[in-house]
């Protein structure tokens, strides 16, 4: 399966991440699986890159981790803070702005 | 084969100024994901090596995790983001806080135990003068190999705090009158810039001879190059 244009993805893992753990938390093999089964494995990132992006977006307050134990194994699930939350509404807004703006170059033009 | 790539992620992450409690999540993570992976892979029937191999492949290699995580300042220790104020600010400010505890243990002493403590308060003295130095600057050699920084600045903070102890005199002395009344105290702390104390100097050449021994030890015994990377 081909990786996903890097360029294309500048600043969208972040929106993702917190729109799929702000639905319920998740582990990063969870939510790297859930980002795949989402975008019909339209967006497909290196795995392992999705930790450093979960711990900043831990460090910036806007998620927190918790151990929890399930079906035997020890897993870190991360979970949206309340700050996390304000950051996604701000992530959506700009993002749906800046993608009708682009979707308007992908029209007709009449200039 | 995993577990060694992830002993270098670790080493490196570290190395690069990422808190150690990071750096050791990010490789339990990795680890979790890797072994998730590979169940998946298991129940789909895939041989050992087709798992290890579309694991890696999966998870990305080294160079991007260690880049990925590099690229977050915010993940980085204070040590990486403000050296000047971790190893020059920071050895002042604890050398002298060291004293309070010493003085304030030593003039309890010398007014319970009288003659016997102002010996005890004299003793407290010259160690707070001469060996506190010695031992701040060991403190910082090992924080500094303990989060791998680069040799420069806890070098730097060493520097400093001899310099510093060379030209601050500390002048202490304790009298116990035979009419029973309470010891009388003084502590004199100046400055000389132009004559530092030859003691002090030589507590300076001690302590970096003791500490390059300290560097060179873990260099060439350890095998761990930290301070020289």
């Amino acid at each position: 399966m081909a990786k996903t244009n890097a360029s294309f993805l500048s600043g969208a893992p972040e929106l993702l991440i917190l729109r799929l753990l702000s639905h319920r938390e998740m582990y990063g093999y969870e939510l790297v699986n859930a980002i795949r089964t989402v975008s019909n494995s339209e967006i497909s990132l290196a795995e392992g890159v999705i930790y450093p992006l979960l711990h900043n977006l831990e460090a910036k307050g806007f998620l927190r981790s918790k151990d929890k134990v399930v079906a035997g194994r020890k897993r870190l699930y991360y979970a949206v803070t309340s700050k996390g939350q304000k950051r996604l509404d701000l992530l959506v807004s700009e993002w749906q702005r800046v993608s009708s703006g682009v979707n308007a170059f992908l029209g007709e033009l009449n200039v | 084969m995993f577990e060694r790539d992830l002993s270098t992620v670790h080493s490196r992450l570290v190395r690069g100024g990422i808190k150690p409690q990071h750096a050791k999540r990010i490789v339990r993570e990795l680890l979790d994901h890797y072994t998730d992976i590979a169940t998946e892979l298991k129940d789909r029937n895939f041989n050992n090596e087709e798992i290890d191999r579309i694991a890696k492949s999966r998870l990305g290699d080294a160079e991007m995790i260690i880049d990925a995580t590099l690229a977050h300042p915010e993940l980085k220790s204070w040590a990486y983001r403000f050296p000047i104020i971790i190893f020059l600010l920071n050895p002042l400010l604890i050398y002298a806080l060291s004293f309070v505890p010493i003085y304030t243990i030593s003039f309890v002493c010398a007014v319970i135990m009288r003659e016997w403590g102002i010996n005890f308060f004299g003793s407290i003295s010259v160690f707070a003068s001469y060996i506190l130095t010695p031992l701040s600057c060991f403190g910082w050699y090992l924080f500094g190999c303990h989060r791998k920084t680069p040799y420069l600045y806890p070098l730097l903070g060493i520097l400093f705090l001899t310099a510093l102890s060379t030209v601050i005199n500390f002048d202490t002395s304790a009298i116990v009158s035979s009419d029973g009344a309470a010891p009388r105290f003084s502590i004199m702390i100046g400055l000389s810039l132009s004559h530092p104390i030859e003691s002090y100097l030589l507590t300076t050449v001690l302590t970096f001879a003791i500490t390059g021994m300290l560097v060179a030890f873990t260099k060439f015994y350890l095998k761990k190059p930290v301070l020289f990377s």
